[in-house]
């Protein structure tokens, strides 16, 4: 019972049904457990074993040994893994949104793609996007310059993956209006502090943290892009993130829906099953709908994209907000079709709701890109 | 890692009760005492929700997230002190002498802190009601006297209430689904009582109890003929708790699987007459049921609360978060819907104070002997015995039938239920909007809007589920019968 829409056949199904073999063995096994006790090892773990695969770097062009597969592809990948663990697919989109900028960097990056698309060798390297200039605050990073080399200092609050990503992407807002530096600080690199993983309400697999730079110095070829250039990677790459984030939230919500439908159909009231009761097949053709569309959506949102046309990111953005909020609907659904065993832990769906909750509050939250994507 | 304490701040200030329904500005002309004793009981409530459930909230959670056996004895013992477990018991036999107008209040201001915390105390209080709803004198005087020692005694006397089952949680609080029944437990009769087989599931406070009420059929193929209601004392030979479950919130407050291997009960504990378990039920949610409504009420205004605060303080574009169009409508949205629910809770607590139960205590004859009976006597084993004597037992049983008719019973189920299921959907909406406008960064624990969410999603499901309360109201406004 897979979507309706997507993949289906030739190269994009091998793909598939590699992801599901993945996510079956690797992910769903260990997801209840990651979800309730953070352990860095085992996310790595689960890391090292999707390099098998060839996961991180499928954003990586061929040349530098990556598999050069469009956003689309990889929005299909994360929302298989999504069905396993919503925290671990979010883990893969944060580092598969920073491949963006990397790769549109080309040959000026090419020491990081290649680390990245070490399939097999080592243990790939892992990075993640943070958009930590736009916030209201006075510690906000800033870049300066000074005898060739750029000073950043300042904290980012909490950045996706930071402790287990070698690298971070910083898109940090220029003085200029609209003007936009794309930088890439190694986690490692000195004056770069990480902070304690935040506790929030889900994702529990990926830890959001926040990043102290003090006395980090940066080298030119740190800084990817500027100015009007930064601005548009950066839109290239919110875009990618957006379309990658609805394809997760359908994944998970899809894992709900499933559930829901088979207990449906094995749980009796006033005598007959539930999935004959009216209201529980309304439930049941709700979620189905909400389903549909939102795979539909994030595909086409996805579809346009060429490497000479940036990807439409206002209907990527659009397809977040519908994704991500059907998805919360669709798994309160799912746990209300099982009563009160879809409240206890065990079930896995209240692990689905606190996640689809998360989703829609990263990047931007919904409600604030509504304000945003409302004049095209 | 240190828990930050939560800061409290009230919605609308300090806003009094009259403020919230004009109604109770009309009652306190009328009924001077009754209203003002309801604004004692909410500023005690305020109090209490300040100093002692607001600032445990959080680390309690953690706690029982842990280890789900957990229970903040420390706050329970604080909660006897103000004697809040017997607060329905008139205050000359110890208790606080609380009417449901002020338990309702006490209940909103305390789920704003806690849902979880509050739970236990409100839970333990709607089983001791299955004594009361009987009124079988001698009984409610037995166990009256019991919780007071016990709690002189700083000995907490906790009651659970199993009404689900593995099989069936609508279909056991329902009669034409429970017609249809496969009940997980049996009773069967034998000299000089009953013997309990099977299990129940998901019973608030369950591995607390010291005692249990429990429906169970006399006869499986005829669970809803033969439904009764047993009290059992969790001592007894056989009975043991189970599984206590890993919940996505509402965790201060333990749910349980109770389990019954040959458990015999002595026919003095039939708590309801044989085949009138159902009934025994519908009584008590048509009272429990607008509580839960109040208390779902209380966390939907708490989340809010906490959003006003985070967003109050939080800078955005130049100016405080609060301040931006979308959050305005999306807070006044929530409080709209507050506002209106609040005017079904107050009017819900009235019609309990003056038409339900506790109509018996507001008798002028009641209230005179209450008054003249002196306290040596109120609580002696003479008139438990005088209580327990056939005459004065029906007299007691008659004069409640009369008072309470099943008009009164249907008309609250379907109020009741109309309050819980809009309140509990109101819950989640509110929850999650103000997961909504604090973002990404409000998620962290120690601003407890995110335990709000959790907290939230287990109202559309206890209590009957919303879609059983959506039936039990739709099936009273057109007067369908079973």
């Amino acid at each position: 019972m897979s979507s309706d829409v997507g993949m289906g056949k030739g190269v994009g199904g091998i793909i598939h049904k590699v992801c599901r073999d993945f996510c079956r063995n690797e992910i769903e096994p260990v997801a209840l457990e990651l979800d309730s006790h953070y352990d860095p090892e085992r996310i790595k773990a689960v890391w090292v074993k999707s390099s098998e695969l060839e996961l991180p770097s499928m954003l990586i062009p061929e040349e530098y040994g990556g598999v050069g597969q469009s956003i689309l592809t990889a929005a299909q990948v994360l929302e298989e893994m999504a069905f396993g663990c919503a925290g671990v697919a979010t883990l893969f989109a944060y580092h598969l949104a920073a491949c963006v900028p990397l790769s549109n960097a080309g040959e000026a990056q090419e020491d990081i793609q290649r680390l990245i698309a070490s399939n097999g060798e080592k243990e790939p390297m892992m990075a993640t996007i943070a958009y930590p200039g736009f916030e209201e605050r006075e510690d906000k990073p800033r870049l300066g310059k000074s005898k060739g080399a750029f000073s950043l200092s300042g904290i980012a609050p909490s950045v996706a993956c930071a402790p287990l990503a070698d690298y971070i992407i910083l898109f940090l807002e220029e003085d200029k209006e609209g003007a936009v530096s794309a930088v890439v600080v190694d986690t490692r690199a000195e004056g770069v502090y990480v902070g304690e993983p935040e506790e929030l309400l889900g994702l529990h697999t990926l830890p959001f943290c926040d990043v102290t730079f003090d006395g980090c110095w940066l080298a030119g070829e740190n800084i990817i892009a500027e100015g009007d250039k930064g601005a548009s990677m950066m839109d290239r790459t919110s875009a990618a993130f957006n379309g990658f984030i609805a394809a997760v939230a359908m994944g998970t919500a899809r894992s709900a829906y499933i559930k829901a439908y088979q207990y449906a159909q094995e749980r009796y009231q006033f005598g007959k099953m539930i999935i004959e009761h009216h209201e529980i097949r309304r439930f049941l053709a709700n979620m189905a709908t909400k389903l549909n569309m939102g795979t539909a959506g994030y595909v086409r949102a996805l579809s346009g994209e060429t490497p000479e046309s940036p990807l439409p990111g206002r209907a990527s953005g659009l397809a977040k907000i519908f994704c991500t909020d059907a998805a919360l609907e669709i798994a309160i659904d799912a746990i209300q079709i099982h009563g009160g065993y879809g409240y206890m832990k065990e079930t896995g769906l209240e692990k689905v709701m606190r996640d689809t909750k998360m989703l829609q509050l990263l990047g931007k939250s919904n409600r604030l890109m509504e304000i945003e994507l409302a004049e095209a | 890692m240190i828990e930050k304490a939560t800061p409290y701040s009230y919605m609308g200030s300090e806003q009094d009760l009259i403020e919230y329904a004009p109604v109770l500005g009309i009652m306190k002309k009328k009924f001077p005492s009754y209203i003002k004793h309801a604004e004692e009981a909410q500023r005690f409530s305020r109090r209490f929700a300040r100093e002692e459930i607001a600032p445990r909230a959080l680390e309690v959670d953690r706690k029982c997230s842990e280890d789900p056996n957990y229970l903040d004895w420390d706050f329970f013992h604080k909660a006897m002190e103000e004697h809040l477990p017997t607060s329905f018991i008139p205050e000359k036999l110890g208790g606080r002498g609380w009417s449901a107008l002020d338990m309702f209040v006490f209940t909103e201001e305390g789920c704003a802190a806690c849902f979880g915390l509050l739970a236990v105390i409100a839970f333990s209080m709607f089983g001791f009601s299955c004594a009361t709803v009987e009124y079988e004198p001698a009984v409610v005087l037995r166990f009256i006297k019991h919780m007071v020692s016990e709690e002189k005694e700083g000995r907490p006397v906790f009651f659970a209430w199993a009404i689900t089952e593995p099989s069936g949680g609508t279909d056991a609080e329902h009669p034409a689904a429970m017609r249809t029944m496969r009940p997980s437990i049996e009773a069967r009769k034998v000299e000089g009582g009953y013997i309990l087989n099977g299990t129940k599931c998901f019973i608030t406070n369950g591995n607390l109890a010291q005692f249990v009420v429990v429906n169970a059929p006399l006869d499986r193929s005829r669970p809803l003929e033969t439904d009764t209601t047993f009290m059992l004392p969790a001592t007894s030979p056989g009975f043991s708790v189970g599984k206590v479950e890993v919940k996505c919130g509402q965790k201060a407050c333990p749910t349980a699987e109770l389990l019954f291997d040959d458990v015999f009960v002595p026919a003095e504990n039939l708590w309801s007459l044989e085949g009138e378990g159902m009934q025994h039920t519908q009584e008590i949610l048509s009272v429990t049921r607008g509580g839960v409504g109040t208390a779902t009420i209380g966390l939907a205004r708490g989340a809010v609360e906490r959003t006003v605060k985070y967003a109050s303080e939080r800078k955005v574009r130049g100016h405080r978060l609060i301040d931006e169009g979308w959050v305005q409508f999306a807070l006044a949205d929530l409080m709209m819907d507050i506002l209106n629910l609040r005017h079904a809770w107050v009017d819900f607590a009235l019609a309990i104070d003056f038409y339900h139960a506790m109509k018996l205590m507001r008798n002028p004859v009641a209230d005179m002997a209450l008054r003249i009976t002196p306290k040596s006597v109120l609580m002696s084993d003479k008139l438990e015995e005088l209580a327990g004597m056939g005459l004065v037992s029906s007299m007691v049983g008659g004069l409640k039938k009369k008072l309470v008719t099943e008009e009164i019973i249907e008309n609250c189920i379907r109020h009741g239920s109309a309050l819980k299921a809009a309140g509990a959907d109101l819950a989640m909406r509110a929850t999650s909007s103000c997961c909504d406008v604090v973002g990404l960064e409000g998620m962290k624990r120690q601003y407890g809007i995110e335990k709000c969410f959790r907290d939230a999603k287990v109202t559309q499901i206890f209590e009957g589920t919303n879609q059983l309360n959506r039936l039990d109201v739709f099936e009273r406004e057109v007067g369908y019968e079973f």
